[in-house]
């Protein structure tokens, strides 16, 4: 259920008055992520669009600050002029996205496998909480360790905890180059042996993926041109068929991946993480059970599913239960948000009131995190 | 009390209370031996099932429990509250699963952090965090509080490592969060576990992710005239582009007592070192180390010297990792402090240490982390000397002020504890520490997990003004 009332501030204060001027709210930037932009019942979307601009850099500190409603691709013109990025590739940038959203949707590239996803590179927070208090959460410096660990917490959270206001982030240097090499392979479960092997060697590769349809395992290296060369011949002598991607096809292809717009128009992407051993079953049970478009990104760290009719989601949904994984529709007309979700703990419901004691960000069909409880 | 004992030993196996005062004098202290405290008993359980038996118990009798590994905090995070128990994890300490494929390791928390590498090493994998104390810190204390070392600039703290986590908390509840995916959906709660300092519960079982190992290191001695111009050589590296797995800086009186303890070879006559260690392919070190040496060469170095094999190289670390106990033999006393400051502001926050040296009237040493910011200043003092140990102090608050006015953190590896507790509303507003205290209360509504640590309170145990911690004197652990 959406609601036609808007509230958009442009500032901190703005933003407080806004939520404690309802009784449900639902923070959205660019609604690039439109799921996750949805609720249940009656509510307010606040905005934080005018929420934007990077508050403070520091290049040799390797952190920055901005507003949460900020855009990604704002965030990285910025970076790329100190020759600086954000390794865990943002996704949906063209599209829109902002840093708020996502930190809530815990979205991450194929950057992911090499130095970790977004929860490894945001720092810190400032927050307002469901009773219009302002926090600040984690710290701006790469290295602390004082009070908990909440912004790792906030990560996946779709904005059930508070509303992000101001955030800071870790980055790293640029790499100089970047190569892209292809290994077609006659199965998920050959290409999962092959990917396995290839992440524990020697060669530090930046992204390891798999594209379901073309059986097609994707490296690819980040460093100085010739030593990607060197590289890759010796990667040449372990994987024989192991062909070099073109420079500007490596680039259509990688993006595709970043805006999840690799498949033909479908209704839902959905994310299911998963790992090196267990996407090889899931991908041939999904192919079994529905038409789908498959990708296999960070290693196996996580399956993107593509359907296209709301039929198609409850049998994904069938399949991701018997295989004891979990979905989130992320892009699409989704009616859901979430695919075989568990059901809330009463320790996590206990923390959800820790941070809205009133509920106001508390969907009805909302994010629970992935856990168990017993007494 | 000891009717409350008399039923938790019902709930357990034979010998595994023990409340004889010779036996648990040994759990009176952490590696913070400014701080001692008596428990009422030590448990030391053998499964997990022991471990939530207690917990349990402790939860039904409203008494206050301290997780203890191998006590190595250094920031009393493991000191025994009055009239509570320890529960002493060091017998649960089984690698359950180490998976390649996946690269994952689920471990019990009294797994000893280099345990986690040496069984990965046949695979080709490590586990990044690596606490100068790794050869006897236990992976539970890691969690516990955030851990890190010397390489948390490129591969984050304990945190970024890992992703599943079991765990009995302050209120009985056994839970499991996480899975063997580096990816999830919902709110990051294995997240918020890892530094929490033991005021969530206890975690049983623990999910790593382990990483590749590096094919080659490039490790460089640089020597300079002063700590302002090792600091700029630091700036220097970072905006050349080059990430390195380490940097790290020592000063004069640093140098001298490495060179005293391990006759490590340094170069004599500099103010100040800077270690930068390249890492990853060799076809990619080899590039990079010409790029390094380029740097260098523009940062006028007073001496340099490349470890040319393996044992020049672990002579360089050896010289690093035995600084804080060779400093022990230079000083009866000494405390570490384990603040953060913005990395290009590292030069300032030394010229205020050295201000708040010599105003005080106590020597202090400096270490630290230049890679990430982390300073680990060490404050000289003699504990039989009247009033030393309260000047010793008063350096360390100026200088945790100083981190924090800078913008810095109280601590990057150590944690709050209860060294650093008093310091915890200077760097937080009130809202933000009340959320804290909100969080804390929904994992253990008794507050008997670790009472007493990380917020303000009264509640202080005895202190003591000198003496190193036994694996201190040993050379076993050091302040880091």
């Amino acid at each position: 259920m959406n609601n036609d009332t808007v509230s958009q501030p442009t500032s901190i204060d703005e933003l407080r008055d806004a939520l404690l001027c309802c009784d449900k709210a639902v923070v959205v930037g660019n609604q690039t992520k439109s799921p996750l932009c949805m609720s249940g019942e009656p509510h307010t979307t606040v905005s934080v669009r005018g929420l934007s601009g990077v508050v403070q850099y520091e290049p040799s500190e390797f952190t920055f600050t901005a507003y949460a409603g900020t855009p990604v691709a704002d965030v990285q013109s910025v970076l790329s002029e100190r020759g600086q990025y954000l390794p865990f590739d943002p996704m949906l940038v063209r599209a829109g996205a902002t840093l708020g959203g996502t930190i809530a949707s815990g979205l991450s590239g194929p950057g992911r496998f090499r130095y970790g996803s977004i929860r490894d590179f945001f720092l810190g927070a400032k927050m307002i909480l469901g009773d219009g208090t302002i926090v600040n959460v984690g710290g701006k410096v790469v290295k602390n360790a004082a009070g908990f660990d909440i912004p790792k917490f906030l990560v996946g959270c779709c904005g059930e905890f508070g509303a992000m206001a101001e955030v800071t982030f870790k980055v790293f240097p640029k790499p100089i180059d970047s190569a892209t090499l292809s290994l077609r392979c006659d199965s998920a479960e050959q290409a999962s042996q092959w990917m396995a092997t290839a992440a524990i060697r020697r060669w530090e590769l930046d992204a390891i993926d798999y594209h379901h349809a073309t059986s097609t395992i994707y490296f690819r290296q980040r460093g100085p041109r010739d030593t990607n060369q060197a590289i890759a011949a010796d990667m040449k002598t372990q994987y024989a068929e192991l062909q070099p991607v073109d420079d500007v096809v490596a680039e259509t292809f990688w993006s595709s991946i970043n805006e999840l717009d690799w498949h033909a128009p479908a209704a839902v992407i959905v994310k299911i993480p998963s790992t090196p051993r267990q996407f090889p079953s899931l991908c041939d049970a999904i192919d079994q059970a529905i038409p789908a478009s498959l990708h296999v990104s960070g290693c196996g760290s996580v399956v993107w599913a593509a359907v296209e009719s709301p039929d198609s989601l409850q049998t994904l949904e069938t399949v991701l239960t018997q295989q004891s994984h979990r979905g989130l529709c992320v892009r699409g007309k989704a009616e859901s948000l979430h695919l075989n979700r568990p059901s809330t703990t009463k320790i996590e419901m206990a923390v959800q009131r820790a941070f809205d004691p009133s509920g106001r960000f508390k969907r009805q069909f909302a994010s629970h995190p992935h856990g168990t409880v017993s007494s | 009390m000891q009717q409350a004992i008399a039923r938790l030993t019902q709930r357990l196996p034979p010998d595994r209370v023990r409340q004889d005062a010779a036996f648990n004098a040994a759990f009176e202290s952490d590696g913070l031996t400014a701080f001692h405290q008596k428990p009422l008993a030590v448990v030391i359980p053998e499964s997990t099932e022991e471990v939530i038996a207690t917990v349990r118990w402790c939860h039904d009798e409203a008494i206050p429990f301290v997780a203890r590994g191998s006590g190595t905090s250094l920031s009393g995070g493991s000191l025994p509250v009055a009239d509570g128990i320890v529960i002493a994890l060091n017998r649960l300490n089984k690698i359950l699963d180490l998976d390649p494929v996946n690269r994952t390791a689920v471990v019990e928390p009294g797994v000893v952090n280099i345990k986690v590498t040496e069984a990965a090493s046949k695979d080709g994998l490590y586990f990044a965090p690596d606490p100068s104390s790794q050869t006897v810190c236990t992976i539970g204390g890691n969690v516990a509080f955030n851990s890190g070392g010397a390489h948390c600039l490129k591969y984050g703290m304990t945190s970024n490592h890992v992703i599943g986590i079991k765990a009995v908390l302050g209120n009985g509840d056994v839970v499991g969060w996480g899975s063997p995916s580096t990816d999830a959906i919902g709110a990051d709660f294995p997240g918020l576990f890892t530094g929490s300092e033991g005021l969530f519960g206890i975690a049983t079982e623990i999910t790593l992710r382990l990483l590749p190992k590096p094919e080659t290191f490039h490790t460089v001695l640089v020597g300079y005239r002063s700590l302002q111009a090792a600091g700029d050589a630091v700036s220097a590296v970072i905006e050349s582009g080059l990430l390195p797995g380490a940097m790290e800086i020592m000063d004069a009186l640093s140098i001298e007592a490495a060179e005293a303890a391990v006759k490590c070879g340094y170069p004599k006559g500099c103010a100040a070192v800077l270690i930068v260690e390249l890492e990853g392919p060799r076809e990619r070190v080899e590039y990079e180390t010409q790029q390094l040496a380029d740097v260098i060469a523009r940062t006028d170095p007073y001496a340099q010297h490349v470890a040319t094999t393996l044992a020049e190289r672990l002579s360089i670390w050896k010289g690093r990792k035995c600084v804080f106990s060779a400093v022990g033999h230079i000083s009866p006393d000494f405390l570490v402090q384990d603040g953060v400051v913005p990395r290009n502001r590292l030069g300032e926050a030394l010229v205020r240490i050295q201000e708040i040296s010599r105003d005080v009237g106590i020597r202090v040493a400096n270490v630290f982390h230049a890679g990430d910011g982390n300073l680990h200043p060490m404050i000289l003092y003699d504990g039989n000397v009247p009033g030393e140990f309260d000047k010793a102090e008063e350096v360390c608050s100026r200088i945790i002020k100083v981190c924090i006015e800078m913008g810095g953190s109280i601590t990057g590896e150590h944690g709050v504890g209860m060294e650093k507790r008093e310091f915890l509303p200077d760097m937080f507003d009130p809202a933000t520490v009340e959320l804290f205290h909100r969080i804390r209360r929904a994992f253990d509504p008794l507050e008997i997990a670790n009472r007493g640590k990380m917020f303000p309170g009264a509640d202080a145990p005895s202190l003591s003004m000198s003496g190193l911690h036994p694996l201190e004197k040993a050379g076993v652990i050091s302040r880091e």
